[in-house]
């Protein structure tokens, strides 16, 4: 069991993840739920192509996590 | 690899967010769902930043006990102005529905993008706002200039908690308790002041 604000509560599972094991899953999301890859994916990203839907908003933060949601750098 | 100092700070960042993962999770799982959520921590050294993702631990999204479906994914990173690792909310995505898919069948999706908003220039949108996939006939026939489909208008909002999102769920949606609506409201209003009061690191 874990704390919070003098509570005891559920611990919760971590794991810690690389950027290049991110692109890869963003990329296998990609392909099922849009039918694009990850580079076309990132592309229209870049571009501000990409509608604002659910799956978009949930790939487009998988995106900054991995940190590659700064479109000036890309 | 990383210095002293610097190594003291991921550690703190990486007690910090894991207890903040573990108030939102017990939150879900002392109200409305059984499901757990877990963290996933990114130590980016290119810009040398650290991130932590929050979101359910199995499942993309968790079906409850009255078939509505949920979302969830909040994104922490380090306090720029806090040596001791600190965690501030980067984004958050909180979103319910009905269906067999999400994707398709969500009905409310709540956002607050605070990175977003102070780093992006382009970015014009409110802070924290609503994103709403319903249809409106009147709002159909409106032809002006920019108009864009509904669900894709930003309604300004103030910050909507997790707590404030389940609350909504069990009072307007009727989403069953665990252990009783009056207990899960109180637990909810409770916890809202508690962290109003403590641990805040942004409005």
């Amino acid at each position: 069991m874990a704390e919070w604000l003098g509570e005891e509560i559920e611990a919760v599972e971590v794991e810690e993840v690389s950027r290049g094991e991110m692109i890869g899953e963003i990329d296998r999301e990609a392909r099922e739920r849009l039918g694009m890859s990850f580079d076309q994916f990132y592309e229209c990203y870049r571009n501000g192509d990409l509608p604002d839907t659910l799956v978009v908003n949930e790939l487009v933060i998988l995106l900054r996590f991995a940190g590659l949601g700064d479109r000036a750098s890309a | 690899m990383p210095d002293s100092g610097t190594a003291r700070l991921h550690r703190a960042f990486g007690r910090n967010s894991r207890r903040f993962a573990e108030h939102l999770s017990s939150l879900l799982t002392r109200t409305i769902t059984d499901q757990p959520l877990r963290e996933r921590v990114l130590f980016d050294r290119e810009t040398q930043t650290l991130n932590a993702l929050i979101l359910f631990r199995d499942t993309r999204e968790v079906v409850l006990a009255n078939g509505c479906r949920i979302r969830l994914l909040h994104r922490v990173t380090l306090s720029s102005d806090d040596p001791a690792g600190a965690v501030s909310t980067a984004e958050y995505s909180y979103a319910y529905g009905f269906g067999d898919n999400l994707d398709e069948g969500w009905l409310v999706r709540y956002d607050y993008v605070p990175e977003e908003a102070e780093f992006n220039p382009e970015y014009k949108y409110p802070v924290g706002h609503v994103h709403f996939n319903g249809r409106s006939a009147a709002y159909e026939a409106f032809e002006a200039a920019g108009t864009k489909p509904l669900h894709r208008l930003h309604f300004p909002t103030r910050c909507i908690s997790l707590e404030d999102f389940i609350e909504h769920l069990v009072v307007e949606m009727g989403v069953p308790t665990r252990h009783g609506q009056e207990s899960a409201l109180e637990l909810l209003a409770d916890s809202r002041n508690k962290f109003a009061k403590e641990k805040r690191t942004r409005d």
